[in-house]
């Protein structure tokens, strides 16, 4: 019986590339894009609501992982609010590709705002394992201090190149 | 697997098309000759059961079709027996000999197994009712009626290529065209299906025909209806007959769920029920990263009662009962994750849907992709090319029970600008591990993806009955090989890389520079400097096919502050001269493009320039050559154009590689693990040398290359250094004139191979390389390499089913084969915003943007192949887009490609 309906379905449903259904095909196309840089104004040249349809992009497991982490990165350029709100909750959504979470983490801490960027590392190196290493790792690349300072409370972190930068071996 | 009765059989060429399981009945015949003569008859009369009524039948017209018997001789030649077909669906074939036959009737194969042979389907649809007669009485709340299939523009239904007919009204204001606002559209029930798109134009209309795939009623209503509640978790427990309802709100809705609707309504209809009602069970579902839900669906059968069930009941008890449930599991793109509730599961894998019941024995489990198939007697390596006259065999079929029959079809593939389907071109059916297809069947040129069903179970002779194989009592595994492409003359299938594990990459201790402290260049490199911004330097260049040449930085600053911007010190090469005076790059303030040449430098330390890229250098190199002798050029940086008058000290010097047109020459590869999520999944340099996605990968790069004249040689995988791994797994930002995609690439070491940076992330690309073209030969410098995300690597099971055609790794491949093209030299065909086009002249460009409105190029818009117009350019490699079929270089590109400096010689 299974593989009666196997069969049947497959056949009807061609294994071909397809856009996903929601997004425009412009969105779509650009997440495809192979090695071109975009800015904000180049995202936000594709269609007036286009900070919707790259927060579908990164719920959209249609997608592959480096289209969906791209979508974010997108996001992070036309939207930083909409951005962060998405990533907070895709870099502690377990079930999300690791690939993509490691972006939504390091966009949090690199790109977030001044006044926000520390309390969201430390929100996520709570969080132990490798998403404290990501946290750990993105502050060091922001800010050393304070990257060495979130790395002191998180022992458990385990980094190369802290010692090095903190001066403290552990 | 059951290797006893199905397993990995190795097949004797005898036996390459017929199954070797009856070859105890004909082998004889096979080494012998025709020894007798006998006479194929059979009919084409489909069974059309409309629910659970009697079914009725239906007589296929076979006059004026080809029918014939594929007679193989005992020269192992075929030869070709005339019958003929009628009317009334029965066929003739007379003067048969014994033997190995293939009996062709249309487009449809079967190896005989038998004397007589009923090629009739079995239909599950209802007759189709009758029309209504009038438009008032399909759709009687209807005003302001617009005409359906009088319009010319292009949202015509006529200008869509479908039966208008099929829709029957639609409501709007004033004159049909792009500013129409449409209120509503009235479609037939039986027929395709209207969706609104909410873009720039107010209304457009796209009609799609689907078939109505086999399965249960509610399995394929799931499959229709997943993308609902995935896509559109606001929508969780909206009555359909809500979101269905006829008012003017109903082109407002999502295109998705409006379409999924229909479709799911056309497809209940189709199978003799009605879909009454879509709940989705609302808890289930986040606006965030759903996984798993259910689906309520409530079905009204035409021919009997409704099932009631408990879990409807129990899950919506406002509901009075008539809900089947259906849980419904979205798996993630790459992963095949499968949650088993109820009896059914729907896994979603990268679009592509697949209804499982659970309440028949365990499925095979999706076999091996390959499943050790051959073309003749060569391992099939995917992709390929297959000749027009194929013998195709495998070794083994996953699956429980013995096969009582495999049925293959090469589905055409067929491109649109809309999108890809499939059409079943070719169908064979054989009791045994082959299969030929004769001449005449296969197009040249096309592409064909090929689907293999191994039917498990036994009972009625299923060569006496191929087209029935779907229907109970058997059953079937599925395999589906990616795309192949038939071919008059097959290129050969691309040696397999060799791959093995390398020391680890980088030096111990972290690197803060771009550049490294010692660069080291190919053997063979000439070195002129060091000298000064703008002051010329003189080469002596030997005869050779071309030149890479190389200006780097030794001293200087790496930036400089402009108006009160740090600015990265660009090193530019920006004057070249050949003996003749000829300006190869610059003249300075005339444009490089007024030159033979163009260099594009990427990284500050460096800038690289290969002669010939240009379509008027290489025409220069096809005449006389690229002239040797006494060169000219000139190296100046940033800081010289804006400051003239720093005086700080600087340093640079000119490294030139003398080239060699190598046609197939092999170019071996350094990959280093960089990334921080395939480590976390343990795959290491040594783990992911042995990954069925590291084979694909590289197999689908391998052979892009080849196509291109590079052959794919020795692959070695390497680890990086933990502090690369912890600082430049995602080689975005950095200080200017020295990024950290710079300090990346600084980090190969091995000048005879190219460096592939295996990364998370790096932040717009999913791979770059360091310049166009990068200084191929040389190690140590800022531009050194390329840079490939490897996101898609992670799973084991990136391609999660063998019918996935393209999944991660194949963007990977593709990806790879691009960055090597703009390493070598190349350009995009067209850039991504129809800005500018490649310097050569036999791509196909795409350079006005195709399509009225457009901002960026769209494969779709730009997939008319072999045409220099203005859309094409679609399937170059080059082309700015990742997509499947991409798989083309020019001539000019492979002139460019066989000159990269790190070919080697291949001995013949």
């Amino acid at each position: 019986m299974m593989a009666l309906m196997l069969s049947g379905l497959l056949a009807a449903s061609p294994p071909v590339h397809t856009p996903t259904p929601t997004l425009p095909p412009t969105v779509e196309v650009a997440l495809r894009s192979q090695d071109t840089v975009r800015t904000a104004a180049d995202w936000n040249a594709l269609t007036p609501d286009i900070r919707q349809h790259l927060a579908a992009a990164v719920r959209s497991a249609a997608l592959l992982p480096s289209a969906r982490a791209r979508a974010l990165t997108g996001l992070w350029l036309v939207d930083p609010q909409e951005a962060r709100t998405v990533s907070l909750v895709v870099a502690q959504d377990a079930r999300m590709p690791w690939a993509l979470r490691m972006v939504a983490i390091h966009r949090l801490v690199e790109d977030g705002a001044a006044h926000q960027w520390t309390s969201d590392a430390t929100l996520l190196a709570d969080l132990g394992g490798t998403t404290a290493r990501e946290a750990v790792r993105a502050a060091l690349r922001r800010d050393r201090v304070a990257g060495c300072t979130l790395w002191a409370g998180h022992p458990s972190v385990k980094l190369s190149i802290t010692s090095h930068r903190c001066g403290v071996p552990r | 697997m059951n290797q006893s009765v199905w397993g990995w059989v190795l097949v004797p060429l005898s036996c390459l098309w017929v199954g070797c399981p009856d070859a105890s009945s004909n082998g004889d015949a096979a080494a012998t000759g025709p020894v007798a003569s006998r006479e194929l008859t059979g009919d084409r009369v489909d069974n059309v059961r409309p629910g659970a009524a009697t079914p009725s039948t239906r007589a296929a017209d076979l006059s004026g079709v080809p029918v014939r018997a594929h007679v193989r001789q005992g020269d192992g030649a075929w030869r070709t027996i005339d019958g003929a077909g009628s009317n009334d669906g029965t066929f003739r074939v007379s003067g048969v000999p014994s033997g190995d036959v293939v009996l062709q009737v249309g487009n449809q194969l079967h190896q005989v197994g038998a004397d007589t042979l009923h090629l009739g389907e079995e239909l599950w649809r209802r007759a189709e009712p009758a029309l209504p007669t009038g438009l008032p009485e399909v759709c009687p709340r209807f005003s302001g009626l617009l005409p359906v299939v009088e319009s010319t523009d292009s949202w015509s239904l006529d200008a869509l290529g479908v039966d208008a007919h099929e829709v029957y009204a639609l409501e709007g204001d004033g004159t049909l065209n792009n500013a129409t606002t449409l209120r509503n559209i009235c479609w037939r029930w039986f027929g395709p299906y209207v969706e609104s798109d909410a873009g720039d134009r107010s209304v457009f209309a796209q009609l799609r025909r689907r078939t109505v795939p086999g399965g249960s009623v509610e399995e394929v209503l799931a499959m229709a209806l997943v993308s609902i509640s995935i896509n559109r978790g606001t929508e969780a427990n909206q009555p359909v007959a809500e979101l269905m309802a006829p008012s003017a709100d109903t082109h407002t809705l999502p295109a998705v769920p409006l379409a999924r609707l229909v479709e799911a309504q056309r497809m209940a209809a189709g199978r003799g029920v009605r879909l009454t009602e879509v709940r989705a069970v609302p808890q289930t579902w986040e606006t965030v990263g759903p996984r798993a839900g259910a689906l309520l669906l409530r079905l009204q059968h035409n021919d009997e009662p409704p099932a009631n069930t408990p879990d409807a009941a129990a899950a919506v008890p406002q509901a009075p009962g008539g809900f089947t449930r259906v849980v419904v599991q979205k798996a993630m793109a790459q992963a095949f994750l499968a949650e088993r509730e109820d009896g059914h599961v729907v896994e979603v894998s990268s679009g592509l849907m697949v209804v499982h019941a659970l309440d028949a024995p365990a499925p095979a489990t999706l076999v091996d992709p390959l499943l050790g198939l051959k073309v003749g007697a060569t391992p099939m390596v995917l992709p390929m090319d297959i000749p027009l006259e194929v013998d195709l065999s495998w070794d083994a079929f996953t699956g429980a029970g013995a096969p009582t029959a495999v049925r293959v079809v090469f589905h055409r593939v067929l491109r649109t600008t809309r999108r890809t389907r499939l059409e079943p071109a070719v169908t064979l059916t054989t009791r045994g591990n082959a299969v030929h297809v004769p001449a005449g069947l296969l197009e040249d040129g096309a592409d064909y993806m090929v689907e293999l069903t191994a039917v498990l179970s036994d009972g009625a002779d299923a060569l006496a009955n191929p087209n029935r194989l779907m229907v109970p009592p058997y059953s079937a595994a599925i395999v589906w090989t990616p795309m192949l492409t038939a071919r008059t003359q097959p290129q050969p299938a691309p040696p397999t890389p060799t791959v093995e594990v390398g020391p680890m990459a980088g030096p111990v201790e972290e690197q803060t520079r771009c550049s490294a402290a010692a660069v080291t260049a190919r053997a063979g490199a000439l070195t002129f400097g060091p000298t000064e911004p703008g002051i010329p330097l003189g080469m002596e260049l030997p005869p050779a096919a071309g030149y890479q040449l190389v200006a780097r930085r030794l001293a200087g600053p790496d930036s400089y502050n402009d108006s009160g911007t740090t600015t990265g010190n660009t090193v530019v090469l920006h004057e070249v001269f050949d003996p003749s005076g000829t300006a190869w790059l610059g003249p300075l303030g005339s444009g490089i493009n007024t030159a033979l040449g163009v260099a594009a430098p990427s990284h500050d330390e460096e800038t690289t320039a290969l002669f010939p890229n240009t379509a008027d250098a290489l025409e220069v190199a096809a005449g006389g050559g690229v002239p040797a002798g006494l060169w000219n050029a000139s190296l100046d940086d940033g800081l010289f154009f804006a400051s003239p008058n720093d005086t700080r000290v600087r340093a640079q010097e000119l490294t030139v590689f003398p080239l060699q047109r190598r046609p197939g020459g092999r170019l071996d590869l350094d990959v280093v693990v960089v990334a921080n999520a395939l480590l976390d999944a343990g795959l290491d340099a040594a783990h992911l040398a042995t990954q069925a996605n590291t084979r694909r990968w590289l197999g689908r790069a391998a052979q892009l290359l080849s196509t291109g004249g590079i052959t794919l040689g020795k692959v070695r995988f390497r680890d990086a250094q933990p502090w690369m791994v912890d600082t430049l797994s995602m080689p975005t930002g950095g200080v200017p004139g020295c990024d950290n995609e710079s300090r990346l690439l600084s980090l190969g070491d091995n000048p005879d191979a190219l460096t592939v940076f295996l990364v998370d992330d790096a932040g717009n690309y999913l791979g770059r390389a360091g310049g166009i073209p990068g200084p191929a030969g040389m190690v140590g410098l800022s531009s050194n390499g390329v840079v490939v995300v490897s996101a898609e690597l992670r799973f084991a099971d990136a391609c999660p089913t063998p019918q996935s055609v393209y999944c991660g790794p194949d963007v990977i491949g593709l990806t790879l084969a691009h960055e090597i093209g703009h390493f070598s030299g190349l350009f995009h065909t067209t850039e991504i915003n129809a800005g500018a086009n490649d310097p050569l002249t036999d791509t196909a460009q795409c350079a006005a943007r195709c399509a009225a409105g457009a901002s960026e190029l769209s494969p779709e818009l730009c997939d008319d192949p072999g045409t220099t117009a203005v859309c094409g350019g679609g399937l170059n490699v080059m082309f700015p887009i990742n997509q499947p079929g991409r798989v083309e270089w020019s001539t000019q590109q492979g002139e460019v490609l066989v000159r990269m400096p790190l070919l080697q010689q291949v001995a013949p």
